[in-house]
């Protein structure tokens, strides 16, 4: 499985600028932790985006400036703060309760409530894929009050620190290092923000779009979230990118648990990516015309001056226009997608032919016509028992050093009828838990078991 | 595999060994998790017929040894002879497969622990040259409980090396007519037939190696040898090397039931034979009547078994 992932490495420094390489490497080469921390990687994946979409700024130049470091220092321990503490969450049952920290992007600005809705996003695939993880294992899944106020609180507090720190991720990556404007510029358009730096994402300055008539004020902010919906695009590229990663490895019957819901994730991939290349135009981050790809005309910034102390700007090389952008964006998506598609394709192949020579080894598999046994319908079957368990802890419950074998004796003796149903059930709950897989007609057994005892234990309580 | 092993060997000794049949299936647990059983029984209780009726459907090589207190370490291993100019190597009743040492608390502790080697490495030394048992090898050892004159209680060291110990009990009633009518004539463990072979025996314990067993229940087994030592009425609790036996023979007992997998009952079912024998009650509590039995009772009951949590 790790052999795929100098093939992977290869594409991200196809994909990405040559001084981002060290982090996606480092983030690549992470994946060769041990496995337990593996699943800690995917929640710092949105940390990678950030080092991503705010590392376009990580030129030597920005170091000289006092303000320029802190800004980068603020954004990285902030980064770095979620992340761990998401991490720290994700070791606990109720990890997704880390979803309040991220509130403290709609503290910020307007445009915040895009971003925001991507972290949501995010927030909430978390939520599901972590629900159907616990539901397979039959485990618990609930918040616990505790962790969500311990969330809640931290969320105001790193909220309050980057709001006196002054500090604002939501600069769109051709002005992230400039003031941005105040919401009553937002507001009234034809008040004209302060001269900024136009940087773009290649870490050069660039060009200023030039000076020209204000545009109607819905112009202006459609501009200016059309930016932050390109960065929220990269974003949730980078996301489904780590996910595809993740999933791939996952070992044997895991991974497949979710193959239908990755279609959702491709489409989402596709969308991420058209908006990218709508806002930079190439995969490779070159100096795209940002906002102007949606805007019909530049953005009303007013004061093409570049300040003092900033490099001076280059001359605007001969842009080709938006569709020839798209298009070439397009044709670099498209390999990249065709290269992971043989990739993927390649990799099923082989999954595919190693199952079937197991099963053809496995005298208990019956073969090819063996049912398909999953951990998901193994974890329907813990559910199915822990319900059962819940269910009977008001009336006869079971200490911790019995054996669910010795529970069931024990219900039998006491609950004649009962008897059939807890029987039907432990001896369903046995093989998985201690044995392993379960198939469809198992977990619907089980499920149908504990139906049964339900009824009955409600029919006790009637009588 | 191992269940219709099992159901062959177990039907053939009950031929002869009527009402036996929970220690039979513990002695093959034995049998399979290449250990070594101690029997402990008050005499007529059918310790020896059943060693050997086990032996003889195993189709293994059989050996009795009766131990007395001046038996010696070489009537047991075996010597070199001086013969036709040359020494020769007589081997003793341990080079066989199944041995029976008889009552074995009657011999000295010296010739006890020459049984060590043979029963912790299938090999035995004898005037430096080291020859090994031919697998499986197998030692039933019996003793008697309750006459303790004249014996050599066995050292720890030693009782480490029994993999269980198993007490047969008398029969109930029923049973013990069952035993009268059908030993009326001539025993018929003098007509009793193998059916099995040491190979068969062989590929039965290797089997063993692909049950699985969930890393949780590992951890049960640990946390219940623990448990025995930090017991306050326990100045020995069991070893490291109980915590392997009986995780071995909780499988060997799910291989017997048939399954692939282990259960904590299992491991519960193993607990008592595995780790009694090798617990040692402080003596201020023994004279009171706490037992090494009630010790794993007790770590039974207070170590949690996995299932599901419930928060």
């Amino acid at each position: 499985m790790k052999a795929l992932l100098p093939v992977a490495a290869a594409f991200w420094l196809i994909a990405l600028e040559p001084r981002l390489w060290p982090g996606a490497l480092a983030y690549l080469l992470a994946w060769f932790l041990p496995v337990r921390w593996r699943g800690e990687l995917v929640w710092g994946a949105p940390l990678f985006g950030l080092y991503l979409f705010w590392g376009l700024e990580l030129r030597p130049e920005a170091f000289g400036d006092l303000t320029l470091r802190l800004q980068l220092a603020g954004r990285l321990t902030s980064g770095l703060l979620v992340w761990a503490y998401a991490a720290g969450l994700a070791r606990r049952r109720s990890r997704w309760a880390a979803v309040p920290l991220f509130a403290w992007a709609f503290l910020l600005r307007p445009e915040a409530a895009v971003v925001g809705l991507g972290l949501a996003a995010w927030a909430y695939w978390n939520f599901w894929y972590l629900r159907a993880q616990h539901l397979e294992r039959g485990a618990d899944f609930r918040i616990a009050p505790r962790a969500l106020a311990v969330a809640v609180l931290a969320a105001l507090g790193l909220a309050a620190l980057v709001g006196l720190s002054g500090w604002t991720p939501l600069a769109a990556p051709r002005a992230a290092m400039v003031p941005v404007p105040s919401r009553g510029a937002l507001e009234t358009p034809t008040q004209a923000p302060p001269p900024p730096v136009v940087r773009g994402p290649s870490g050069r300055a660039a060009p200023a779009p030039a000076a020209g008539a204000a545009l109607p004020g819905w112009v202006d902010a459609l501009s200016r979230y059309a930016a932050v919906l390109a960065a929220v695009a990269s974003f949730l590229l980078l996301l489904v990118l780590a996910r595809i990663v993740w999933i791939l490895l996952r070992p044997g019957e895991r991974r497949f648990g979710f193959a239908p819901r990755m279609l959702v994730l491709a489409a989402l991939v596709l969308i991420s990516l058209l908006f990218w290349m709508a806002w930079y135009g190439f995969l490779y981050g070159g100096e795209g015309v940002g906002a102007g790809a949606f805007a019909p005309r530049p953005v009303p910034v007013t004061a093409p001056a570049v300040s003092a102390g900033a490099e001076p700007a280059e001359p605007s090389p001969a842009a080709p226009r938006w569709p020839g952008r798209v298009l070439g964006g397009a044709l670099a998506l498209g390999t990249l997608a065709l290269a992971l598609l043989i990739v993927g394709l390649a990799f099923a192949l082989w999954k595919l032919l190693r199952s079937r020579a197991h099963e053809a080894e496995d005298p208990l598999s019956g073969g090819a016509g063996v049912r398909r046994r999953t951990e998901r319908h193994a974890g329907r079957v813990r559910a199915a028992y822990r319900a059962f368990l819940l269910a009977m802890r008001p009336r006869l419950p079971r200490p911790a050093s019995e054996t669910p074998h010795e529970y069931a004796h024990r219900i039998a003796v006491r609950e004649p009828a009962l008897a059939e149903a807890v029987w039907g059930l432990t001896r369903l709950y046995e093989p998985v838990r201690y044995g392993g897989l379960a198939d469809e007609a198992e977990a619907a057994a089980a499920e149908a078991w504990l139906q049964r005892i339900k009824a009955e234990l409600e029919k006790g309580e009637e009588t | 595999m191992i269940e219709a092993w099992y159901e062959r060997v177990a039907r053939n000794v009950e031929r002869v060994m009527v009402g036996q049949a929970e220690a039979l299936r513990l002695m093959l647990a034995g049998v399979l998790a290449g250990g070594h059983v101690l029997l402990e029984d008050v005499p007529g209780t059918g310790k020896t017929t059943l060693a050997r009726a086990l032996a003889v459907s195993l189709g293994l090589g059989f050996k009795r040894v009766q131990f007395t207190p001046d038996l010696l370490p070489s009537d047991l291993t075996g010597v070199n002879v001086w013969q036709d100019g040359a020494f020769r190597f007589v081997p003793g009743p341990v080079f066989t497969q199944v041995l029976l040492a008889d009552e074995i608390n009657r011999a000295t502790p010296k010739t006890q622990s020459a049984l060590l080697e043979a029963m912790a490495e299938g090999q035995v030394t004898v005037d430096g040259e080291t020859r090994p048992l031919e697998a499986p090898f197998f030692v039933v050892a019996t003793q008697n409980p309750i006459e303790m004159d004249g014996t050599f209680p066995l050292p720890e060291a030693q009782l480490d090396r029994f993999l269980l110990r198993l007490r047969l009990g008398y029969p109930d009633a029923a049973e013990e007519v069952r035993m009268l009518e059908r030993l009326r004539a001539r025993h018929p463990i003098e007509a009793l037939e193998p059916v099995s072979d040491a190979a068969e025996v062989r590929s039965m314990q290797e089997a063993l190696a692909g049950l699985r067993m969930e890393p949780e229940l590992v951890r049960y087994v640990v946390d219940l040898v623990r448990a025995t030592r930090d017991d306050p009425d326990v100045a020995l609790g069991a070893s490291p090397r109980a915590a392997l036996a009986l995780q071995r023979t909780a499988m060997a007992l799910a291989a017997l039931a048939g399954r692939d997998y282990v259960l904590p009952d299992d491991v519960k079912q193993a607990a008592g034979p595995v780790l009694a024998h090798r617990i040692i009650v402080r003596p201020e509590v023994r004279i009171e009547g706490v037992t090494a039995a009630e010790v794993v009772e007790r770590a039974l009951k207070a170590v949690a078994v996995p299932t599901e949590e419930l928060g």
